[in-house]
């Protein structure tokens, strides 16, 4: 059975598009990531699978729900991390975590037939699952420092995504959909949030989560699924984009050694995207490579450089570069 | 379903007890300038002549007459108080309730819950309607309060529907002792009759002839006042006009003054017995109210009691203010300010919610409450009354044969009913951005 399937998705707000006739699908118990540019299509694609809004056509299903039908079944099994966390902003964070707790403590198995045998906490007594998600609050307050004692309202950006993340965990989902999960946290805190979710992966649950950073879903996506202008470009391995490890370079030179650097960079496939420039001083090369950054080291290394700087393409950059070399 | 309600009762519930103290206490502090009113009631009779005034204050919900008695003083009070400023804060309330999470961008979070759009709408319309029972709850014994407290000033009123043949009978039975302690004289004779035509009048206004001129009506009514025997001496004098203007057919103008002349000979006839001590056994029947009347005024109840061998204020037919009515009252104002809140409610529901919208909704009552009030004004815009919720909110405590209609009851549910299931479908297809 897979994770998340979707088929023939279409969503118009009114006259604009959303997603045109998008199918994918996410393998069970996978870290899938889901990633395009600003204004792609992915949080549409994320809230149609949580009913926050109504597909215009096409359907799809989680873990065998139909998003149309069973929406209760996927609320309960499936955590959800919106791109802008707004809770109750007169609210003590405290409070909002046991709020949302309650949500989920009086739900009966019985009445939710499909959810059985799926191993989630609903199978359990109230009381061990009361004592389960008062577990997975503190735990989640402690590891992501989140200040539970203050109003909603008065936290920082920041800070209110982690009370996000710690909602989305709280009635142990089997089932993660993260809209850009890092956004706003710090890297020491992206880090943290990283190997959290890797634990939970181990545990079994599915994690698909959107990004516009291609280095971030690298780093922990086996899969993933790439969005553009609403319409889905490609679904693939992250071993076949980590091949390719895309880099933009700006190399400040001196103009009586440019020679020696324009020889290494012509006619050299790998070099794409190629720009030159000049100031009164020095003239200035920036391009786009692709290749192992150690063989590109290893020709620069006669030449003497006044400055070199290597820096992560955009999104739009790596994709230009993608569609480049697939010509 | 119940987190959401018991978190938005939990949320709302100091905001609605406030408020409903609030306008409790206006309700309630007004009920003291009751007496004050009373006192001064024939200045202001005079005063509420002026026929532009009165259109002010009918303009306003304010119907001068009934300021005399209690209740209708207190629905007076409450039609401002209660009707207008309860159905702006509930209206309000109510947007607010549905679209609170949209417009602090919660309905991201709220909809990610194990809930059903029709479990949000349903839980919200749940609150909305245990608030506002909760308010009228508060009211109601504010309201009670300030009647019992501030009863003492006012006047006793009759209550016809608890008459029957035992009282009735007494009446008839001690008619000699009755008649002497009412002490009647022709001027009485006069007011009897006068009302007597009155009652007749207001109660076959529908059948008369419509071309007959109101004013013209109203001033024989106030010469029948000053003095009867005059307008049979104008009926003699000029049958043929009374006679087109009755639209009196086929009568020869003889036979026509014939009639008047034996007329006039049982008014005399009937003035006699007026002022005899066969008064009550004669006229009670006819007319009770006018006796009793006589009593309150009077102010004899307990003497009346004693030659009556009853006690007419233990078995109230004489009382202060009508419990029923009063109950009544409250229902009215109830459905109105439900009327208005449930519109904003799925307005709510059905719009996206914008900053401003709460104030929209607020404006829309305003206008409402405007229309109503013009649509006092004359009768060619009595129409409008019935395009404004409060044209259905009947505040005429002092009215006879005060109630609340089956029909506007049973019509109000159903329209509520159907507008409130529609918006629930399309609230279901409501996407939450």
């Amino acid at each position: 059975m897979k994770a998340i399937t979707v088929n023939n998705l279409t969503k118009y707000y009114g006259d604009n598009l959303g997603v045109k006739d998008i199918s994918f699908e996410v393998e069970k118990g996978t870290i899938h990531g889901f990633i395009g540019p600003n204004g792609a299509g992915k949080s549409t694609t994320l809230k149609v699978l949580l009913n926050v809004i109504l597909p215009t056509t096409g359907h799809g299903n989680i873990l065998g729900l139909d998003i149309l039908h069973d929406i209760k079944e996927i609320k309960l099994i499936t955590g959800y991390l919106p791109s802008e966390i707004n809770i109750y902003e007169n609210e003590k964070v405290e409070n909002l975590l046991m709020q949302t707790l309650k949500y989920y403590s009086d739900i009966s198995i019985n009445d939710y037939p499909k959810l059985k045998g799926l191993g989630t906490i609903f199978e359990l007594s109230k009381e061990d699952r009361i004592k389960e998600m008062k577990s997975n609050i503190n735990r989640l307050s402690s590891l992501l420092n989140i200040a539970s004692q203050k109003k909603f309202g008065e936290l920082s950006f920041g800070n209110k995504k982690k009370v996000g993340l710690a909602i989305s965990m709280i009635h142990s989902p089997i089932m993660l959909i993260l809209d850009e999960p890092t956004g706003g946290l710090d890297p020491l805190m992206q880090d943290e949030y990283f190997k959290l979710l890797k634990e939970e992966n181990e545990k079994g649950v599915t994690i698909f989560f959107s990004s516009h950073i291609l280095s971030e879903v690298e780093r922990v996506c086996e899969k993933v699924t790439i969005i553009k202008e609403g319409q889905i470009i490609e679904s693939t391995s992250i071993d076949k984009l980590k091949g390719r490890s895309i880099k933009n370079i700006k190399i400040t030179i001196d103009p009586e050694n440019f020679q020696a650097l324009d020889k290494v960079i012509d006619g050299n496939k790998t070099f794409t995207n190629v720009k030159k420039g000049e100031t009164e001083f020095a003239k200035i090369v920036s391009f786009t490579y692709v290749n192992d950054i150690n063989t590109l080291l290893e020709k620069l290394k006669d030449i003497t450089l006044k400055d070199i700087n290597i820096t992560d393409p955009t999104l739009e950059e790596a994709f230009r570069h993608y569609y480049e070399e697939r010509k | 379903m119940n987190t959401l309600i018991r978190n938005d009762i939990r949320r709302n519930v100091k905001t609605i007890i406030i408020a409903s103290l609030l306008i409790s206490f206006l309700v309630f502090g007004s009920m003291f300038f009751y007496s004050a009113v009373r006192d001064s009631f024939s200045y202001l009779e005079g005063f509420f002549q002026e026929t532009m005034l009165k259109n002010i204050f009918v303009a306003f919900g304010i119907n001068p007459s009934s300021l005399q008695s209690i209740l209708g003083f207190y629905a007076t009070y409450s039609s401002m108080w209660v009707v207008l400023i309860g159905s702006i804060f509930f209206s309000y309330f109510a947007y607010d309730l549905i679209a609170n999470e949209e417009k602090n961008g919660v309905s991201e979070y709220l909809i990610t819950r194990p809930l059903l759009r029709s479990d949000i709408y349903k839980g919200k319309l749940l609150v909305l309607i245990s608030s506002i029972l909760l308010f009228m709850i508060i009211l109601s014994i504010f309201g009670f309060s300030a009647l019992e407290m501030q009863k003492k000033f006012s006047p006793h009123e009759i209550n016809m529907k608890i008459m029957n043949v035992e009282i009735k009978d007494s009446f008839i039975a001690n008619s000699a002792s009755m008649s002497s302690l009412l002490n009647l004289d022709e001027d009485d004779f006069g007011d009897f009759v006068n009302q007597l035509i009155l009652r007749e009048y207001e109660s076959n206004k529908d059948e008369m002839p419509m071309d007959l001129d109101n004013e013209q009506i109203g001033r024989w009514i106030d010469t029948l006042t000053f003095n009867p025997e005059q307008v049979m001496i104008e009926l003699k004098e000029n049958p043929e006009y009374f006679m087109r203007e009755f639209e009196v057919e086929g009568m020869p103008v003889e036979e026509f003054v014939l009639e008047v002349e034996k007329t006039v000979a049982e008014y005399s006839l009937m003035k006699e017995i007026f002022i005899s001590e066969d008064v009550i056994i004669e006229f009670f029947d006819i007319y009770p109210e006018f006796f009793l009347n006589k009593i309150i005024s009077d102010n004899i109840i307990n003497e009346a009691n004693r030659i009556l061998g009853i006690d007419l204020v233990a078995l109230k037919l004489f009382e202060k203010y009508n419990i029923n009515d009063f109950f009544i009252l409250h229902i009215n104002m109830f459905l109105g300010i439900f009327i208005c809140s449930i519109l904003s409610f799925v307005y709510g529901a059905v719009r996206y919610a914008k900053k401003s919208s709460s104030q929209h909704v607020m404006i829309a009552i305003l206008a409402l409450y405007f229309i109503y009030n013009i649509s006092g004004i004359s009768e060619k815009s009595a129409f409008l009354s019935k395009l404004t919720p409060f044209g259905y909110v009947n505040l005429e405590v002092t009215s006879v044969n005060y109630s609340i209609s089956l029909i506007t009851l049973i019509g109000i549910t159903v329209g509520t009913s159907l507008v409130v299931f529609i918006c629930s479908k399309l609230y279901d297809k409501k996407d939450f951005l």
